[in-house]
């Protein structure tokens, strides 16, 4: 009996073996996206359409991936194709990576350029070293477009003049709810707002001052500041604000419909969904749809006006890119499964299943890039859906945050300081104070 | 100076505490009403099949919570025994330094933590949710059992002796039965602390499986799963049946713990 | 040798049996302690001579007593201690005062005396999760209770209505209601150490003060109050260590701030090291924190011992 179990497991591994003899293997490692399930629907269609190549995923966790990363390099070993964050982690194992400027040109013309640029820049500004599989931006107005009708808005804000015009409309067609709110309670979100404020101002402000090449005390901050400082003195933003919560709050407050307009990243594009369809689970494509008085509203959005004047900006930038092993680019016949891995994703079937899907938040970077838009049904949801792509690959004008965290946080402090009243120049010093001080 | 209380002292007295007692009921009832606001019982429903891994969680919190009473008692009885008990050199010094490190909250750790359990590899595992909470809640237990211990007296050790039993069949056979009414105490004041715990789950559990209760409500309303505030309710009351069912339950027997439990508060 | 020494033999081994049993009952706990206080212990204070980001072990930097020099001119810091100290002063006094009439409200047995001793109790049950959740709703600015019912015709009858504002969101009354919320949750715990030290004073000497012709404030002041002093020093001292330790409250309403309005050493120790990524900086407030933590204890237990001893 033992023997014959045995046999069979030997001739298991025989054909396997064989099997796998004839494939490519390509092994792929990430962080949380695609996800455990993704890889599902993606290793399948991948496989169907290159029957040669095996794609080998592996999902991680952060904390554990660049540890795992580290080992894999300093060994001389790693994954064949692995995801990259810009910023420190591509600035670590940016040795170990391909320039994909020749090798994958094919498929980096298919995007579009200014997040090939964005890419370039994020991996050392020589090479080319990771290809933008999805990008996200901030900040964005998500608004409820049946208040809007009904108050009689019939053009999307797009000024402060409009803005201001808007809110004082829902004001008087709904006096008891909230014509626009911005929660500024976390620190994750202020520092964004911090810096969507400066970018209004210059574009790249904030990186330069993280760069060290202007001083958060110069008079563009000041004017930064002074027009948060202004949106408070006009009552669009509430002081309040401080003691609401970007989650649940103040999110909650338009979903619920006390509220007509609410700020916050693009990546809550999936609440444009239409209640009217459902995804393949048979469930509507966002849970903060289900149950809730808005549930026959429509929603849209549009990119956050630019208070300085002038035309809206985003922050943000790649989400996840693509990087290939430079040491398994070796082997001729792994780097062309690889690139073709890389088209796909970007270009191909995988790109229309992970990014512009509803709920992943990942802004697909190919040219003349659309959400897929079943779940957005109506006119105005669809229009808000495509907004937030257009602004995610056209109107980037820096990365969120800053590299030291600790400014970060000050930011947001700052935020809630000169909302609540507090001296702008004061503010503005401790922040420097914090950037010179690098506890 | 109540036993001669007149009748209107009484009615003062009842009314006070009517008063009070609204001023605590309302907060608490609100939570349970707020949870079947709008679509009533289906927020229950919605919670356990919006796809929020809530069953799991539940499951966490439980495993979690006994794992950590389970290590508490194993380690504070045979300790407390001991310092109670025995004597050895350094004992006193022993039990001065556990003791002293009762009041440190397990947060001034939070770097070496992290440290220890990423080179351990424990990290985001059921590990690190046990071992570092429950040792430090270990020297409550302790303290609570030595106590106990110490109001017994020695002689039955020497009876044990006597007999021809060693110190574990004194501990395990004798001491440890007759201290039930503390070790209950310890009990049920580990598993409500660990049950309730914030600050353990927001630091050592990674992903959402391996969150227990209190990280729930947060990843609920902080997550892509955006759940409506009755929904969020909901959890709050099933996170609180628990551990206010358990001290509803065993109330009569829970004597000087109520208070040695409220020393990590 | 020690054949000469035969008749105290038994004895011997008894004693060293007793010796190594002692150690093997200690074994878990000390090596549990050992792994992750005594470790912990030298790892915390190494590293608070060190600037470091908390990941890789190879960038820290060695930089003396730059962060304890830093920590105490950090106007945030200071005023983390201030807002402890705060806290510890107005928590303590509301909840001795609150804790003891409750206890007294309860010592006559009156109609449903169990139930509100449960009913004030349950707080202390409850996960800060709850608490903090609930009275975030309560909070809330747009919608939420307290600012309802202050706008609403009722408040606007008692003038009251341009109360309602940010509580949390307000430098000058978030301190306050977080206060408010801690106090709503452990006043129970207090209630029951008053009910446990009023058990050591019996009827009679409430009684003999009332034939003195005392009333019930002289008979409080200087009957009851000064004979619970065993409790006050348990309920003050707890409240030291609390206001030190205080962190989940704090931190699931406020974050620390608006600002750093809220900013309590244990916020800061863990927005430094965990958000900020300044380990060796957060160091030197677990420091400070284990060293305060450390004398409290050590005045509690000496305190108890003399209480035994007399």
């Amino acid at each position: 009996m033992k023997k014959m179990a045995l046999s069979v497991v030997l001739a298991a591994l025989v054909a396997f073996s064989l099997s796998a003899a004839d494939k490519v293997v390509l092994t792929w490692w990430t962080w949380t996206l695609p996800t455990q399930e993704d890889f599902v629907v993606l290793k399948k269609g991948f496989e169907a359409k290159y029957p040669n190549i095996e794609l080998q995923p592996s999902v991680n966790q952060m904390d554990d991936y660049k540890t795992k990363l580290k080992v894999e390099f300093s060994s001389g070993t790693g994954p064949d194709i692995m995801s990259m964050q810009p910023g420190s982690m591509i600035d670590q194992f940016k040795p170990y990576l391909l320039d994909l400027t020749a090798p994958a040109k094919a498929t980096l013309d298919k995007l579009e350029p200014a997040i090939v640029a964005e890419a370039k820049l994020r991996s050392g500004g020589d090479a080319v070293r990771m290809a933008p599989l999805g990008a996200s931006s901030t900040m964005f107005v998500y608004y409820n477009a049946t208040y809007f009708k009904k108050a009689g808005i019939t053009k999307v804000p797009s000024t402060t003049a409009e803005l201001l015009d808007a809110a004082a409309k829902l004001k008087k067609t709904y006096p008891d709810k909230v014509p626009f709110t911005l929660g500024l309670k976390d620190s994750w979100f202020n520092g964004d707002v911090f810096g969507i404020f400066a970018d209004q101002v210059e574009k790249g402000l904030l990186e330069k001052a993280d760069l060290g090449t202007v001083k958060f005390t110069d008079a563009k901050f000041v004017k930064a500041l002074g027009n948060l400082k202004g949106l408070v003195d006009k009552g669009l933003v509430d002081k309040n604000s401080v003691g609401v919560a970007v989650y649940e709050d103040s999110i909650g407050l338009l979903m619920d419909g006390k509220a007509a307009m609410h700020v916050n990243g693009g990546w809550n594009v999936a609440n444009l969904s239409s209640t009217k369809v459902k995804n393949d689970a048979g469930k509507l494509y966002s849970d903060r749809r289900e149950g809730r008085a808005t549930v026959d509203d429509v929603f849209s959005a549009f990119p956050l006006p630019n208070f300085n004047g002038g035309s809206p900006v985003v922050l943000g930038g790649i989400d996840i890119g693509i990087a290939i092993n430079k040491n398994a680019a070796k082997d001729p016949a792994k780097l062309d499964a690889a690139l073709k891995l890389m088209d796909y994703m970007l270009a191909g079937d995988g790109q229309k299943f992970e990014t512009g899907r509803a709920g992943a938040g990942l802004i697909p970077s190919i040219k003349g890039a659309k959400m897929n838009l079943t779940p957005f049904v109506d006119k105005e949801s669809a229009d808000g859906a495509n907004a937030i792509v257009t602004a995610t690959n056209t109107m980037m004008a820096g990365p969120r945050g800053v590299t030291n965290p600790a400014v970060f946080t000050q930011l947001g402090v700052a935020v809630q300081n000169v909302v609540n009243g507090k001296d702008i120049a004061t503010e503005l010093k401790a922040i420097q104070d914090v950037y010179d001080k690098q506890m | 100076m109540f036993r001669s209380l007149s009748l209107g002292g009484k009615a003062v007295i009842q009314l006070i505490l009517v008063l009070l007692g609204v001023l605590y009921l309302v907060p608490l009832i609100n939570v349970v009403y707020r949870s079947f606001l709008g679509a009533g019982a289906s927020n229950y429903v919605y919670l356990f099949t919006s796809g929020f891994p809530i069953l799991r969680m539940i499951l966490n919190s439980f495993l979690v919570s006994v794992l950590q009473v389970a290590v508490i008692l194993a380690v504070a009885s045979p300790a407390a025994f001991a310092f109670s008990k025995m004597k050895f050199p350094g004992r006193d010094a022993i039990y001065l330094a556990i003791v002293l490190t009762m009041s440190i909250s397990m947060l001034c750790f939070i770097t070496p933590l992290f440290q220890t359990l990423k080179a351990l590899g424990w990290m985001n595992t059921y590990v690190a949710m046990v071992l570092p909470a429950a040792t430090f809640w270990t020297p409550v237990a302790i303290l609570i059992l030595k106590n106990y211990f110490d109001s017994l007296g020695r002689e039955l050790l020497e009876a044990t002796q006597m007999e021809g039993g060693g110190f574990f069949t004194a501990w395990w056979k004798v001491y440890l039965p007759i201290s039930r009414p503390a070790t209950v105490n310890v009990i049920v004041f580990a598993f409500i602390n660990s049950w309730n715990d914030y600050l353990n789950p927001l630091l050592f559990s990674r992903t959402d499986d391996m969150k227990t209760l209190p990280m729930a409500v947060v990843a609920l309303s902080n997550s892509i799963y955006g759940a409506r505030p009755e929904v969020v309710a909901a959890c709050l009351v099933i996170m609180a049946l628990p551990s206010v069912g358990v001290y509803l339950l065993l109330q009569d027997y829970l004597g000087d713990g109520m208070t040695a439990g409220s020393v990590k508060g | 040798m020690a054949t000469t020494r035969a008749p105290a033999g038994a004895f011997q081994v008894l004693r060293r049996k007793e010796v190594l049993w002692g150690y093997g009952f200690l074994a878990p706990i000390l090596v549990l302690m050992g792994l992750f206080v005594v470790y912990g212990l030298y790892f915390v204070v190494k590293i608070s001579f060190f600037k470091w980001d908390g990941v890789d072990p190879e960038t820290m930097v060695f930089r003396g007593f730059r962060n304890y020099v830093l920590l105490f001119s950090d106007t945030n810091f200071l005023m983390a201690v201030l807002n402890a100290v705060i806290f510890l002063v107005v928590t303590v006094s509301v909840q001795m005062f609150a804790g003891l009439m409750v206890a007294l409200l309860l010592r006559p047995k009156l109609f449903g005396h169990r139930f509100f001793k449960a009913l004030f109790y349950i707080p202390v049950a409850l996960s800060t999760t709850v608490i903090a959740t609930t009275f975030a709703a309560f909070y809330e600015p747009n919608f939420g209770v307290l600012n309802s019912v202050l706008t609403s015709d009722f408040g606007k009858t008692l003038g009251v209505s341009g109360l309602a504002h940010s509580w949390l969101g307000d430098p000058s009354t978030a301190l306050g209601a977080v206060i408010v919320a801690n106090i709503f949750q452990w006043m129970g715990a207090q209630m029951i150490f008053y009910i446990a030290g009023l058990t050591t004073i019996s009827d009679e000497v409430f009684e003999a003060a009332q034939i003195d012709g005392a009333g019930f404030w002289p008979t409080l002041t200087q009957v009851v109050w000064p004979s619970l002093w065993p409790t006050h020093t348990t309920v003050i001292i707890l409240g030291m260590v609390g206001a030190i330790k205080t962190f989940d409250i704090v931190w699931l309403l406020t974050q620390g701030g608006p600002g750093n309005a809220t900013q309590f050493p244990a916020t800061m120790l863990y927005q430094s090291v965990a958000q900020n990524f300044q380990a060796g900086y957060g160091a030197s407030i677990s420091v400070v924190m284990i060293l305060l933590c450390i004398g409290l204890s050590a005045v509690q237990i000496s305190f108890n011992n003399r209480k035994r001893e007399a």
